[in-house]
């Protein structure tokens, strides 16, 4: 479980995962309105050097997003939340559930000239499932017992038990080519070779990553414009650490999209010559979850914390309105995400019923101080967040002020992430303000499934729910099993959801149809610069 | 002067013996088990972790690992970076050139602006430019770095667009980190540079040689200045250190890919012998840049005897 | 030729004044003769006044959420107007010069306690205990203030206390080396070797004898350390590393507020502009100190 556990957390960069999703409405498509140009860089920044650009490797959210340009996948998901053709034609899944066969597309060649073929994708799948490669995001192939590739266009995936989450994890495992992990050895992950629409430039090291485009490249994937090569020429990446220099490179015109900084949004909104592109239904899932101690296991605490959160407020002062509030235990953008749902087994803003949640839980203020105490003692407890995030600990300062309303005493306090796991594993934490990236409704077993990402969880009904939506492989049918799941936890405030944050990028005018798939991944492939 | 020479290295190899051992226990004093921490948020097993720590030689016994790792020190090899997984040695190569960059030209801004200040404010003692220049100097004493820098950015490049923002290996592009870590630095040098100058004014021989009747220019450039500069020569192998550290707060401001930037993310990440790569070879370079100041100073110091 | 004075102490003790001029008033009056010390006081008062009298003076507490509309600018009612919790950037600058001075005193007190303690030991007894105490002070000379600082921080974890520590972990070998060095120029000293005839012991010495004379120099150097402490601190809290949200220290705000560089700049400028301020002042009373106490340069 602590494989699965360490999926989620924190904020952006450093932290993990690349993003899997099963997201139904991300993005509008872009509708072209002038004829694409060829030529041109894009030039944009990240925010530190990736460890590695090898699948098997590294699990860095900032790695992955280089690493979709460079290699191609067996399927997609679509914005249906449903996997689609790539590399994979085709393919058929057994009466059991247990077993996948993929037709794999014939004539797609690596950038070394190689064949992407069955034989090379069971070279991919066995190098993770190797104990001895270490692969960090071994986890994501769930039950996968074996890959077999009886012929040049087949691939058969052999699993132990039932497992719905593979096609959306499939984002983790860009296929890369076998030659090249031979030739290169320890050092693949700095001389990367795919199929993409994008092939490894050069890496000079701390200071910029670039990327080339394939000429020879044919884009089967449906959900982008370009069926073609790329129009970009070049995709260079900047490193710079420091948010406001990004910024201050972006507006001098030396950078041509950047990850906009939530506090520049509305003025380069209001800029000549930038806009600002929003994915509002984004795989982003902010939560306070609570510990298995007083009194965090009284299910009237955590209720009462749940009606007492002003999300709108919280949406617009720490979030400066570039969040969207969120009353579901699963990101906005996931497939089984249901408004109507949530709002109603959920916990909108309300003081005074917060209040009473307190008082039937056996919380009062006797004393007279302000302070609401339970066995004659006055609660006071420790929200915790993680740092050097400045919209964590603003939340929690103003999440803060809405309990000091309902008579809870509350610290705020960060803590580096790194140090945040072993607190919250020992309950060293009584409750925290937690944001995961996950796409797959699988971020329910993720985060709940006993003993929990925390150790906190130990909840037998609720692993029975979770064991159905996992195995559950037909998606309607799933996203059934998974709202009984996010009924339970409502029910019993298991967490209290805020907000889903919004991913947004501000882009020069001259560079178009920059979007996202529905897996919240860059599609540069249809990105085209005018003059 | 080759046994003045010999005999300073030779004294120089204890300290840095001492520097390697404090660099060691560095990481053996770290609360808690480095591997648990590097692994930590990352999907492992029991047996990984195992076999990290085995790979780090983090299962022998302490004084088992210190002999190991002086001796891998020994042969330039500093371990291999936990995040990067690649030689040490190779990561602090590819970023100590850039840093050793913005160090000499900060050095350059420092000395340069510290010198005509420093002398400016010697030969016009208490007047309006000797207040002036000790203003400007304490002002630069006092500046946050990383404030400046911001601010620095914010003018040049972006409200004026006179310096490109990314550095693009250009010597425009170390204009602005330069100038931020070297007027700062210069404040120090000024000081120095004028109570050195007040004091050989203040000596017999400027006075003899004022007696004699030589014009006071040559005065200045034969005597006074000459003399002055010998104690600056030790400021400046001082300020070097100060100048490797500014780099630690700079560098990220300037997106100067240098060993500062290397090493904040390094701590941050709490990769530990990329860490301990980084420490030593700061610590070194600098122990290096003052025995060179110490054998200049006693070429250019008559008084100081060579035997 | 020694005077044999009969009472040990009372010859030790009597250097004390020497080396703050005939009484602590004239003292006084000397130095705020200079200009810079004029200026470094009034500016030092405030803060201290600021931060004994926080409560009184701030409008709202440091930590108030929502105390105004967030990110309004400086205006009449929120003097350094509001950050983007809407808490009152005033209230926070005036707290957080508890901090800033806190800091200061911590560190450099725990500097002193380090540093002067190993030069003394080092200058008075000489010989080996010298020779190891001095190299184990050039080894960590060797390493850049800031590096180790945050070597050390990086190792405890981040936050103010283990940053305050590791500041002073990293800085207290200047103590060592102006102490030890000031400690030989007086160790032969008449008086001193009088005491030792007299039967002191060698803390007695040390103390009395030794301590008051090279106090002009601890002080000194003293009033450098503490803005220089300041500054590093709140490089720190800029890197992440040091105090933590929401405390109101300056090097924290003013790394809450960089990414507002453009959007809301007085959130960056006027923790910058509070911190460059004090650090100023403490910068030129270390000075005039300097000027003051310093003999050698006292007559130019």
């Amino acid at each position: 479980m602590k494989l699965l556990g360490s999926i989620g957390r924190g904020f952006s960069l450093m932290t993990i995962l690349a993003i899997l999703a099963m997201a139904l409405t991300p993005y509008s498509p872009v509708v072209a309105q002038d004829t694409p140009v060829s030529g041109g860089t894009f030039r944009t920044a990240i925010s530190e050097e990736p460890d590695q650009l090898d699948p098997a490797n590294t699990n860095q959210l900032l790695a992955s997003n280089i690493m979709n340009n460079i290699y191609d996948r067996l399927v997609y998901i679509g914005e249906d939340g449903l996997p689609k053709p790539w590399v994979a034609e085709s393919w058929a899944i057994s009466e059991d559930n247990l077993t996948i066969t993929f037709k794999i597309r014939e004539g797609i060649k690596f950038h070394d000239g190689t064949d992407l073929d069955a034989e090379a994708v069971k070279f991919n799948f066995d190098r993770i499932l190797d104990p001895a490669t270490a692969a960090p995001n071994k986890a994501f192939l769930g039950s996968l017992e074996s890959v077999e590739a009886p012929d040049a266009t087949t691939a058969v995936f052999k699993f132990a038990s039932p497992y719905a989450p593979f096609f959306t994890n499939l984002l983790s495992f860009g296929i890369v080519s076998p030659t090249a992990v031979e030739t290169y050895g320890e050092s693949f992950g700095r001389n990367p070779v795919g199929s993409g629409p994008f092939m490894f430039g050069s890496w000079d090291t701390g200071s910029s990553i670039t990327l080339t485009k394939n000429p020879d490249y044919v884009n089967y994937r449906e959900d982008d414009l370009n069926r073609g090569p790329a129009y970009i020429d070049e995709i260079v990446y900047n490193v710079i650490s420091e948010a406001s220099t990004q910024t201050a490179a972006f507006e001098a015109g030396e950078l041509d999209m950047i990850s906009a900084p939530r506090e520049d949004v509305a003025r380069l909104a209001a800029t000549e010559g930038i806009s600002i592109v929003s994915l509002e239904e984004s795989n982003n899932l902010n939560f306070i979850e609570y510990s298995a101690n007083e009194p965090f296991r009284n299910e009237a605490f955590r209720k009462a914390v749940s009606y007492a959160i002003d999300r709108e407020s919280i949406a617009e002062i720490a979030y400066l309105g570039n969040a969207t509030p969120n009353q579901c235990p699963i990101p906005i953008g996931n497939a089984a995400y249901d408004a109507e749902l949530c709002a109603q087994y959920g916990y909108s803003y309300d003081l005074e019923k917060a209040k009473r949640a307190l008082a039937d839980g056996g919380f009062v203020d006797s004393d007279g101080d302000g302070i609401v105490e339970l066995n004659g003692q006055n609660v006071v407890v420790t929200l915790w967040s993680y740092a050097p995030y400045p919209v964590q600990s603003k939340t929690i300062q103003l999440v803060q002020a809405d309990l000091n309303q309902i008579g809870l005493q509350v610290e705020v306090q960060t803590v580096e992430f790194g140090a945040m796991q072993p607190m919250l594993e020992t309950g060293e934490i009584g409750f925290d303000y937690m944001r995961w990236t996950y796409a797959d409704q699988s971020i329910l077993s993720a985060l709940f499934k006993s003993p929990g990402w925390t150790g906190q969880m130990d909840d037998p009904e609720l692993d029975k729910l979770l064991e159905v939506a996992d195995t559950t492989v037909d998606p309607e049918a799933r996203i059934e099993a998974t709202h009984q799941v996010m009924i339970y936890i409502l029910e019993n405030a298991l967490i209290s959801p805020v907000v889903s944050d919004w991913v947004q990028s501000a882009v020069r005018d001259n560079v178009h149809d920059y979007h996202w798939d529905a897996l919240n991944t860059e599609r540069l492939i249809d990105v085209w610069i005018s003059n | 002067m080759l046994r003045f020479l010999l005999r300073r290295v030779v004294m120089m190899i204890p300290v840095w013996f001492a520097i390697l051992t404090l660099v060691f226990l560095m990481r053996a004093l770290v609360p808690g088990d480095p591997v648990e921490i590097m692994f930590f948020g990352r999907a492992s097993s029991p047996e990984v972790v195992e076999n990290m720590r085995h790979q780090l030689g983090l299962d022998q016994p302490l004084y088992r690992q210190y002999f190991t790792y002086v001796g891998n020190v020994l042969q330039g090899d500093l371990g291999t970076s936990i995040t990067t997984k690649r030689p040490v040695v190779d990561e602090i190569l590819d970023r100590y050139p850039a840093t050793l960059q913005l160090a000499l030209a900060s050095l350059t801004v420092s000395v340069v602006v510290g010198l005509v200040a420093g002398i400016l404010a010697a030969l016009y003692k208490d007047s309006a430019i000797d207040t002036l220049a000790m203003a400007f100097s304490i002002a630069g004493l006092s500046m946050p770095a990383f404030w400046f820098g911001l601010l620095m950015i914010y003018f040049f490049s972006v409200k004026l667009g006179w310096f490109s923002v990314i550095p693009d290996g250009s010597l425009k592009s170390l204009v602005l980190p330069a100038l931020t870590l070297g007027l700062i630095a210069s404040s120090i040098v000024a000081r120095l540079v004028r109570s050195a100058m007040l004091e050989v004014l203040g000596q017999d021989y400027i006075r003899t040689a004022r007696s004699k009747g030589l014009s006071e220019p040559r005065i200045m450039t034969g005597h006074a200045i000459r003399n002055a500069l010998l104690p600056i020569v030790t400021i400046v192998g001082l300020q070097f250190g100060g100048l490797l550290s500014g780099a630690f707060i700079i560098e990220a401001v300037f997106a100067w890919h240098g060993i500062g930037e290397l090493g904040v993310q390094a701590f941050a990440k709490r990769d530990f012998p990329l860490t301990q790569g980084i420490v030593l070879v700061i610590a070194s370079s600098y122990v290096l840049v003052n025995l060179v100041v110490d054998v200049l100073y006693a070429m250019l110091d008559p008084r100081v005897s060579l035997s | 030729m020694i005077m044999a004075p009969p009472d040990s102490t009372r010859v030790l003790s009597g250097r004390l004044q020497r080396v703050v001029g005939s009484s602590p008033l004239t003292f006084t009056r000397r130095f705020f003769r200079y200009r810079q010390a004029q200026i470094a006081g009034i500016i030092v008062l405030v803060l201290i006044l600021a931060a004994i009298f926080a409560p009184f003076i701030a409008p709202y507490t440091p930590d108030e959420v929502r105390a105004g509309k967030p990110l309004t600018p400086p205006n009449r009612a929120y003097l350094f107007g509001t950050d983007d919790l809407g808490r009152d950037m005033f209230s926070r600058i005036i707290y957080g010069s508890r901090i800033t001075l806190r800091i200061g005193l911590v560190i450099v007190a725990v500097e002193v306690l380090i540093g002067v303690t190993v030069g003394l030991v080092a200058g008075y007894f000489g010989g080996w205990t010298d020779a190891i105490l001095m190299r184990f002070t050039d080894v960590m000379l060797a390493f850049p203030g800031i590096m180790l600082a945050l070597a050390i921080v990086a190792t405890l974890g981040p936050g103010l206390t283990n940053a305050i520590f590791a500041v002073a972990l990293a800085s207290w070998p200047v103590f060592a080396r102006v102490v030890r060095s000031s400690v030989l120029t007086v160790r032969e000293s008449e008086y001193i070797i009088a005491g030792k005839l007299l039967g002191a012991s060698h803390f007695q010495i040390i103390w009395r004898g030794i301590l008051p004379n090279v106090l002009a120099p601890i002080i000194v150097l003293a009033s450098l350390e503490f803005p220089a402490a300041v500054l590093v601190a709140a490089a720190l809290s800029f890197l992440g590393l040091g105090a933590q949200p929401p405390t109101p220290e300056w090097g924290a705000l003013l790394t809450d507020a960089r990414n507002y560089i453009r959007s809301a700049p007085y959130l960056i400028n006027i923790p910058g502009l509070a911190i460059f301020l004090t650090v100023l002042a403490f910068n030129l009373l270390g000075n005039t100190l300097r000027d003051v106490l310093d003999p050698r340069l006292r007559h130019r």
